[in-house]
């Protein structure tokens, strides 16, 4: 491992060697606004894959350390939560609530990460699926916060930030909203998959995919699987935590069950599709099924049913993720494989 | 007082004693040979050792600090590195990655600093790249450098184990059966390398083992464990001559 | 009413007793967690409901129709998908999300097919007894024997028969079960479709007592996953402690505290609990 390599994996951080980076740019934040300004539905579309993306970024974390993690949702609800409630209650600006749902579910991963991150293999994904429908009876159940079965509904959208005269943020409140979002979810989607990128690619990256591999042996050179583990749930538990707060702003109501054990299992599924070896695999995950999903609404009687038998079939026939397609390898390592 | 001290170390599984109130001592830059029949408690030390096992009773003592009660990372930490019965490196990475990432108790900067990149990282990388090739070097794999650790033969991984172990700067080096599975070929190699080590970086070694003329060729000192209780301790050459050792792994004379 | 509480617990134990039996059993062998375990579950029910309120048959013969259907299910399922899956793909994930692949399937054809609505079969027995000074419904009292008879035979199968010695043999080591002449694609089909029968005991027996609609599987499932979460995954008498202890819980927490709290409390008690025993009271470490 030069260092040269290992600090610049694939010669990623050199944007100007990577035509491929500067496309997909250019196509993001040019051309789509440009082309899909007067449709909100494929706008839509796009901010639901992406928000689904930096969740699913998360459980793809976990992944790298070789936990299933079927329990991303309870999280997006504590964020949606929390943002919700900062909104409506205490009046506060979405962009610190933004912050705050972060923090606060980081702040619970961290605290269930010491029991939950004990258990290995299927106890952790069952204990996982346990905590997603544990949380949706807690928001049930915490009336006097959550206000119960009838949830937070009305809630307003991003206003503007403002210093002295000059808009930095323009409001959300108006009819450009779904611009707005877009442009909003995709830079913070572009943000964390850098700063996962990063992380993925500094030592403590490879001190993930040591646990992934050998915890015994990592153990035995000294690493304190425990501190490190956590670290990554903690992250997975910030990216849930920063998905819901963008849900809620933009679908702007909360239930007890808008997050429920189907997403924990979406979300896995997405890192999944995408190929789990690579980082990009839960973005280009979520963004394949998303528009399948999108497309089978035609058929809507069968939508799920179809879903379904996609599902199995991919599992039958692309068990490694679409990634898994032999692509040549220039392209294969611009999309940083692992 | 001595470089390691284990006083009165005992542990029970249930009804099974594995180990019953060992006493000894190692010293320092001394190798140790551990011997004894199959079932005689010798991985079980070693996972005493580093706290993969708590002790039901007893002391260990390293450089006059009672580590039975830290965690296996922090004895790592204090220069205590094993290596495993069963092969045990990272398999999905290549050698270099392996060594490398095996230096990671020697950084000096913070996790944080390592998310940022900043200079001083880069710069302790490079320092560990510098390393990471000699040892390789060193353990004989520089050819292998690139290749996955699955697809080398099992003499090589038990040599990339103990540049493993060696990446970490261990003071005391716990061997557990380096030599199983070995041709003549690769033993001698093996050999080597621990006699290297052992005088060019000082370290004190215990060697588990039940390769015979291995054994007694290479260590200092040894040690007879059978059903958990020390039945003999003294020289290569005492040892072989010694009626319990001979009766534990043979068996009494029925005549 | 605590006697009531008890009864109650232990009717509802051994029913759930038959799930987290039929879960562990696919696990055990398998060494993978079927998503699909609730869902088969409803099928059981769906079809107790048709041969027995549509069709008019006996209840018995509902029984045995739901055991069998589901047998069907579940050594297709094994024959065709899993079988197929464990063999080549890298990672162990993929036959996990095969199995929601699955529950997803049968969840969604039963709602296009049975519709939304619930259902509901009338009572097999009428009548109530009065024992250990509470009242029991002649029904629970049926719903027991059966579940327990169930238990026992499933018991007997895998203790005596070479069947059962085959599935006790291959979760212990596949390998070496090949080796002794075993023929292990054949058995591993047997117990998957054992397994689903069981769900389909379960199903068929808890349709006389609870709603009957397509979503059911869901909340059976997670249930079932903490049955093997207390008792202890890919053991036998983990999963029947299991079972019973949560049928326990389920009937002290709702006759204590009625509503959604009891499984809230439950599962913030397992949470507890694992932290103290990650692998339950009686499982192997996994993973």
């Amino acid at each position: 491992m030069s260092s040269d390599k290992f600090l610049h994996k694939d010669g990623l951080l050199k944007l100007k060697d990577n035509k491929l980076i500067i496309i997909i740019g250019a196509i993001y934040f040019v051309a789509v606004p440009l082309f899909c300004r007067n449709s909100p539905y494929f706008l839509s579309v796009i901010i639901n894959y992406s928000i689904l993306s930096c969740i699913s970024l998360g459980v793809w974390l976990t992944f790298s350390i070789g936990r299933i993690n079927i329990g991303q949702a309870a999280f997006v609800g504590i964020g949606g939560y929390t943002t919700a409630i900062l909104i409506t209650k205490l009046g506060m600006s979405f962009w610190i609530s933004f912050l705050l749902s972060g923090v606060i579910a980081a702040f619970f991963s961290l605290l269930l990460g010491f029991v939950l991150l004990r258990l290995k293999g299927i106890y952790f994904s069952m204990i996982t699926l346990t905590l997603t429908a544990s949380i949706n009876l807690v928001f049930l159940n915490t009336d006097f916060i959550t206000q119960g079965a009838n949830g937070i509904m009305n809630i307003p959208r991003p206003g503007a930030v403002n210093i002295g005269n000059f808009t930095i943020i323009p409001s959300f409140r108006t009819e450009n909203y779904y611009i707005l979002f877009y442009y909003l979810v995709s830079i913070i989607l572009l943000v964390c998959f850098i700063c996962i990128w990063r992380l993925y690619n500094s030592r403590i990256g490879w001190i993930f995919r040591a646990l992934r591999q050998n915890e015994t042996l990592a153990q035995s050179i000294g690493i304190n699987i425990i501190k490190y583990r956590i670290m990554a749930y903690t992250i997975c538990g910030f990216l849930g935590g920063i998905g819901g707060s963008l849900f809620v702003v933009y679908i702007q109501n909360i239930f007890p069950d808008s997050f429920k054990v189907v997403d924990s299992i979406n979300y896995m599924l997405y890192c999944f599709l995408g190929g789990l070896d690579y980082i990009f695999g839960p973005i280009l995950g979520s963004f394949l099924l998303t528009i399948c999903f999108e497309l089978l609404r035609t058929i809507q009687k069968y939508q799920n049913l179809i879903y379904a038998i996609i599902i199995i079939c991919l599992m039958l026939w692309l068990p490694n993720g679409i990634m898994s397609i032999k692509l040549p390898k220039k392209i294969k390592l611009l999309l940083n494989k692992k | 007082m001595s470089f390691l001290e284990v006083r009165n170390l005992t542990k029970h599984f249930g009804g099974l004693t594995a180990v019953n109130n060992l006493n000894f001592d190692v010293n320092e830059r001394e190798i140790l040979g551990l011997i004894g029949p199959n079932g005689a408690g010798k991985s079980t030390v070693f996972n005493l050792i580093t706290s993969y096992y708590k002790p039901s009773k007893g002391t260990i003592m390293f450089n006059g600090k009672n580590i039975i009660n830290l965690k296996t990372h922090r004895i790592a930490q204090l220069g205590i590195v094993r290596t495993f019965q069963k092969t045990s490196v990272f398999m999905d990475m290549s050698v270099s990655q392996n060594i490398n990432l095996a230096h990671s108790l020697r950084c000096k900067t913070s996790d944080w600093e390592k998310l940022i990149f900043k200079h001083k990282v880069q710069k302790e990388e490079q320092e560990i790249v510098k390393s990471t090739d000699e040892i390789i070097e060193s353990i004989g794999l520089s050819t292998y450098k690139n290749e996955q650790a699955k697809n080398l033969p099992h003499g090589l991984l038990r040599l990339l184990e103990i540049g493993i172990a060696m990446s970490v700067k261990p003071k005391l080096l716990l061997l557990d059966e380096p030599f199983t599975g070995m041709n003549p070929n690769e033993t001698n190699k093996v050999i080597e390398l621990v006699k290297n080590i052992h005088q060019k970086k000082g370290y004190t070694i215990i060697l588990v083992e039940h390769n015979m003329p291995v054994v007694m060729g290479i260590s200092d000192r040894i040690i007879v464990l059978n059903f958990g209780n020390k039945i003999a301790e003294g020289k290569p050459a005492e040892i072989l001559k010694n009626q319990n050792v001979i009766e534990a792994y043979i068996g009494k004379d029925t005549e | 009413m605590v006697n009531q509480i008890i009864i109650n617990g232990m009717i509802l134990g051994s029913t759930y007793a038959l799930i987290a039996l039929g879960l562990t059993l696919v696990f055990g062998i398998m060494k993978i967690i079927n998503f699909a375990h609730g869902q088969m579950y409803m099928l059981g029910t769906f079809t107790t409901y048709y041969v027995y309120s549509i069709f008019g048959y006996n209840f018995l013969v509902a029984l045995l129709c739901s055991i069998f259907v589901l047998a069907v299910i579940g050594a297709i399922f094994e024959r065709y998908l899993y079988r197929r899956v464990l063999g080549f793909a890298k990672r162990e994930e993929v036959a996990m999300l095969l199995s929601v692949g699955t529950a997803l399937l049968i969840e969604d054809s039963a709602l296009i097919f049975f519709g939304e609505k619930r259902k509901g079969v009338k009572p097999v027995l009428e009548g109530v007894y009065h024992i250990f000074n509470t009242y029991i419904p002649a029904q629970r009292i049926f719903i027991f024997l059966i579940a327990i008879s169930a238990i026992v035979i499933f018991l007997v199968l895998m203790q005596k028969t070479k069947t059962g010695r085959a599935l006790r043999a291959l979760a212990q080591d596949k390998e070496v079960t090949c080796l002794m002449g075993v023929n292990v694609k054949k058995v591993s089909m047997l117990g998957f479709a054992i397994a689903a029968g069981l769900a389909g005991v379960t199903g068929a027996v808890l349709a006389l007592e609870y709603p009957i609609y397509a979503g059911s599987g869901t909340a059976i499932s997670i249930k079932a996953f903490t049955m093997l979460m207390i008792g202890g995954a890919g053991v036998i008498p983990g999963a029947i402690i299991g079972g019973f202890i949560l049928g326990m819980l389920e009937s002290i927490g709702y006759g204590v505290f009625g509503g959604s709290e009891t499984y809230l409390l439950i599962y913030a008690s397992v949470i507890v609990f694992l932290s103290f025993r990650p692998h339950g009271i009686m499982g192997k470490p996994w993973g």
